[in-house]
């Protein structure tokens, strides 16, 4: 068992681009090694006990709390943070939905619901709003009363399932 | 068309979407050590502090108490003197000798992370020797209680009587007065991001640098060169994207003078961040009142007056003095006419967490006891409830309508303008209310259990004193607005962006709103109490039509034109039916700028297109609104379920009504947190049981329903745009409607509600206890 202020080597790729051997304490948090280490500040920590999904990261495309994962525990895995959830320089289809619908305002919370949302969506393409409603019932906005969120996330997945539709020529 | 009304997207929202939002915990400067501060663990102590172990940790650089700090950065400012609160008690930066609530600030780590400095707290020895406390509201008055403060002789702080007409001459006409005790519970303003402050001495300049969390950054200018003893120019306060307000970040706390009086002594840049725990247990608390009232009425349940008293909880210190209880006091009679009033705000220090406002401050619980009365008349008297309310509102042809006594900012307490008639009927047309009555007797018989809530409210908005904007339009023709009134997430970039491309005919794009920065404008009183749409929302208004005169008049010379004649469209000042006679702004700024080593070309006009303006409202404006709920109860599980919502809100004219749907159904679920979740809790012995928020909870997606939303306009004539703030409008009236609602579905059973927050356990013994009751009154 490692002391909490020992240091590891974690390897792991993280929106895209590797890295190896990166040292860090064990006790580091994966959030703070995105956000001190990596300087990608995009991921938020809003309780750091794992209430509130502000800082939800996806690992191996599975949402996870960065602030109750350590980095050592990361070792080895693919992680997106809102940074890496476009592609090609453009937007995911749920980032613009939020803006179109109004689904922030300080925009605090928005990188964890941004990633819950996108993990929703490539696990499930077609939710009702029960659905997306149950998905994001772990993550806490105090600004918005949730309704715009959920219509933003209802509109990205319609617009997802057109574009799919449209590239394969089937019908969603 | 203009964009003034229109549902523009945001401007803000590029980068918060993609990660690119910078908060205070994004800022790193080079050599930027980091806070962490060790907080009382008892209510009431005299403490001795040994810091050795400590200090002696490596990676630790400095460890703060009481002794250490200055002597004008020892205790917080009183930001709101009154002189009924005869003894005012600032909080201390960090306790010295004594504590009074858990979680008050004894000592500062200084270390090289965060990591460290929480290390080093861990090493601090703090020995208490433990005092009695005293945490209940009601007995903190009695006799022989312990007192918060023993140089204080009570801790009733202060008694504020709010009075018109003659209310015991009225209660003496009474056909029936209603009596409650009602009881709103502790809650918390809880944005996402918790509190922060950055500092560092900016050598160049020879000033403090303090990046924070503020809605008022000219307020903490002021703190901060007071407790560090320079002159206010010495001092400037950014606030860089903030993580939502919601009132309690518009105070002053300790940690706001606490780092920059470290970053000047250490003479590096300093981060606190405040970690969600601190925030449970530290950060200014709001809502506790416990009102005793009572509602006199005729034989047709026409209000003859109020009066009662309440007792609102301080909390151990008074940071913003009596402002909540007195907007409370102020509040009650709400939309309705109350001739004959009289209510005492008493203001009692407890052994707890400062109170101050949060998002609707002191109104929600108005508005809670004002219908909880008007909901017993009706039932009392059997007077359906939205004619009862229809006999007691005020009348359209009654504005402005005096209420008979002294507003929170000592003008006499008049409503500008507003139709409750009009709101309350669309409501009760949105939840089809006859039908819904039908749909209640039949289901009834079914033994199921709906019922039906409505409240209406009013709200002070848009208060002054001023703010200050400037604008100019830049060489390119692009516009740049500064103002004072710093954003925690309202969309004032976009909002303000849409008045001046309407105003100055510029598109959207070309318009920048900066905020946040003390160097910006002169001075400013801040963001909150919905104040910086209205009030910063006028003097942008001013401000543009002054630059739109000042293009006129420069573009008419150029033009040898009459500025009559001249019309601004597409970014140009053009002679009207002569398109081809036209400059662009772009050229006006070129012109009136002259050429670098000559002398400048219209004399007469000074040069460039640059302006500054103020709004100063002679008083403020209110919002008023009504909600309306049907709720279905399990009488089983006492499960209740929202089964429609709706808000109808009187704000006046809305610049963004895209924003401003946000703001109503972001509100109410603070509302509705407020109504079944929200509360904090202590024990007997001050410790507080809600340090998570597994134990704090807040509303989520699967509590909050879909809102419906309508507006009714009454443009106020107090500001140019015929603005009312809509800040807090879909916070206040929530607690009343759904307890209405809740109580209405339950009254087969005879459940009254006089308490929140309510749990579905808090109903299911309400249920019992009723049943008990009527056994045994059989």
């Amino acid at each position: 068992m490692p002391m909490p202020a020992e240091r590891m080597d974690v390897e792991l790729s993280v929106n895209g681009r590797d890295y190896t051997r990166r040292q860090v304490e064990a006790r580091r948090t994966l959030a703070d090694f995105l956000r001190e280490d990596l300087s990608l500040t995009g991921t938020h920590l809003g309780c750091e006990h794992g209430a509130c999904g502000a800082c939800t990261v996806l690992i191996d495309d599975a949402p996870v709390r960065s602030c109750l994962t350590l980095a050592v525990q990361a070792n080895g895995t693919r992680i997106r943070t809102v940074e890496g959830l476009g592609t090609d320089g453009e937007l995911h289809a749920v980032q613009k939905a939020f803006k179109q619908h109004h689904a922030l305002q300080c925009g605090f919370c928005t990188p964890g619901f941004l990633t819950a949302s996108v993990a929703l969506l490539e696990e499930n393409p077609s939710p009702t709003e029960l659905e997306v409603r149950e998905w994001l019932s772990g993550n806490i906005c105090r600004c918005t009363g949730y309704q715009f969120i959920v219509d933003a996330v209802l509109a990205a997945a319609a617009e997802l399932r057109e574009r799919r539709g449209a590239g394969t020529g089937s019908p969603a | 068309m203009g964009l003034f009304g229109h549902r523009q997207v945001r401007a803000e929202d590029d980068n918060l979407i993609a990660g690119r939002g910078r908060y205070v915990d994004d800022l790193r400067f080079p050599g930027m050590l980091h806070v962490a501060i060790v907080r009382s663990q008892v209510a009431r102590a005299k403490i001795k502090v040994d810091v050795a172990a400590a200090l002696a940790l490596p990676g630790v650089h400095a460890v703060f108490t009481a002794d250490d700090l200055p002597l004008s950065a020892r205790i917080l400012p009183d930001c709101h003197p009154n002189p009924a609160l005869r003894h005012p008690r600032g909080p201390a930066v960090l306790a010295a000798g004594e504590v009074r609530y858990v979680g008050e600030p004894i000592v500062a780590i200084v270390a090289d992370s965060r990591y460290l400095a929480e290390d080093a707290a861990d090493l601090v020895l703090v020995e208490y020797d433990e005092m009695p406390a005293v945490i209940d509201l009601e007995k903190a008055i009695l006799p022989g209680s312990p007192l918060v403060h023993p140089d204080v002789p009570s801790n009733l702080g202060a008694r504020i009587p709010v009075v018109t007409g003659n209310t015991d001459a009225a209660f003496a006409q009474a056909f029936y007065v209603a009596r409650e005790r009602l009881e709103i519970q502790r809650g918390a303003g809880q944005a996402m991001e918790t509190r922060g402050v950055v500092a560092y001495w900016n050598e160049y300049e020879s000033r403090m640098v303090v990046w924070n969390v503020s809605q008022v950054p000219f307020v903490h200018r002021t703190a901060i060169a007071n407790a560090l003893g320079l002159p206010e120019n010495s001092v400037q306060v950014l606030n860089p994207d903030v993580g939502g307000g919601f009132g309690y970040k518009g105070l002053t706390y300790t940690e706001d003078l606490l780092v920059p009086v470290i970053a000047r002594k250490l003479g590096c840049p300093i981060k606190w961040i405040e970690d969600r725990r601190e925030h449970l247990i530290a950060s200014y608390h709001e809502r506790t009142q416990i009102h005793h009232l009572e509602m006199a009425v005729t034989q047709d349940g026409v209000i003859l007056g109020i009066r009662g008293r309440f007792l609102y909880d301080a909390g151990a210190y008074t940071p913003w003095g009596p402002v909540v209880p007195l907007l409370t006091a102020v509040n009650i009679p709400g939309p309705y006419k109350v001739p004959n009033y009289k209510v005492d705000a008493d203001i009692v220090y407890t052994n707890t967490v400062p109170t101050a406002p949060v998002r609707g401050a002191g109104r929600p619980q108005a508005c809670y006891v004002c219908e909880r009365l008007l909901d017993k008349v009706g039932h009392e008297l059997k007077i359906d409830p939205a004619e009862l309310r229809r006999r007691n509102l005020i009348q359209p042809d009654e504005f402005p309508y005096e209420l008979g006594f002294i507003s929170r900012d000592g003008t006499k307490r008049t409503y500008d303008s507003g139709d409750f008639p009009a709101l309350l009927g669309r409501g009760l047309a949105m939840i089809k209310y006859d039908a819904r009555r039908e749909e209640q007797t039949k289901l009834r018989q079914e033994g199921k259990f709906i019922g039906i809530g409505l409240a209406l409210c009013v709200e002070d908005t848009g208060l002054g004193p001023f703010e200050e904007v400037g604008m100019s339009i830049e060489l390119d023709g692009s516009v740049t607005v500064r103002m004072g009134t710093p954003s925690q997430g309202q969309g004032q970039r976009t909002a303000f962006a849409q008045i001046v491309a309407d105003e100055l005919a510029v598109p959207f794009e070309a318009v920048k709103v900066l905020t946040g920065n003390t160097d910006l404008v002169r001075y400013s009183i801040g963001t909150f109490a919905s104040r910086a749409g209205v009030v910063t929302g006028s003097a942008v208004s001013i401000a543009a039509k002054q630059l739109k005169q000042r293009a006129f008049a420069i573009g008419g010379t150029m033009l040898q034109a009459q500025a009559g004649d001249l019309e601004l469209e597409e970014g140009c000042v053009r002679v009207k039916g002569q398109p081809s006679r036209s400059v662009s702004l772009k050229d006006i700024v070129h012109t009136s700028l002259g050429e670098s080593g000559a002398p400048l070309p219209m004399q007469e006009f000074g040069p460039g297109m640059s302006t500054v303006a103020n709004f100063c409202p002679p008083t403020n404006t209110f919002a008023t609104g009504c909600h309306c709920a049907v709720v279905e109860v399990d009488p089983k599980t006492c499960q209740v379920k929202i089964l429609q919502y709706v808000a109808v809100e009187d704000f006046g004219n809305v610049i963004n009504p895209l924003i401003v749907d946000g703001q109503v159904i972001g509100g109410l679920g603070l509302g509705i947190g407020n109504t079944f979740f929200e509360k904090v809790v202590y024990d007997e012995g001050g410790q507080i049981l809600t340090g998570t928020f597994m134990d704090y909870l807040m509303a989520t997606t699967m509590d909050v329903p879909r809102v419906e939303i309508d507006y009714i306009v009454t443009p106020s004539p107090l500001n140019p745009l015929g603005m009312k703030g809509a800040g807090q409008g879909g916070t206040i009236p929530v607690p009343a409607v759904l307890s209405a609602a809740v109580e209405d579905a339950l009254q087969p059973f005879g459940v009254r509600l006089n308490h929140v927050p309510f749990s579905e356990s808090d109903l299911f013994a309400w249920l019992g206890e009723a049943r008990t009751r009527a056994e045994q009154a059989q």
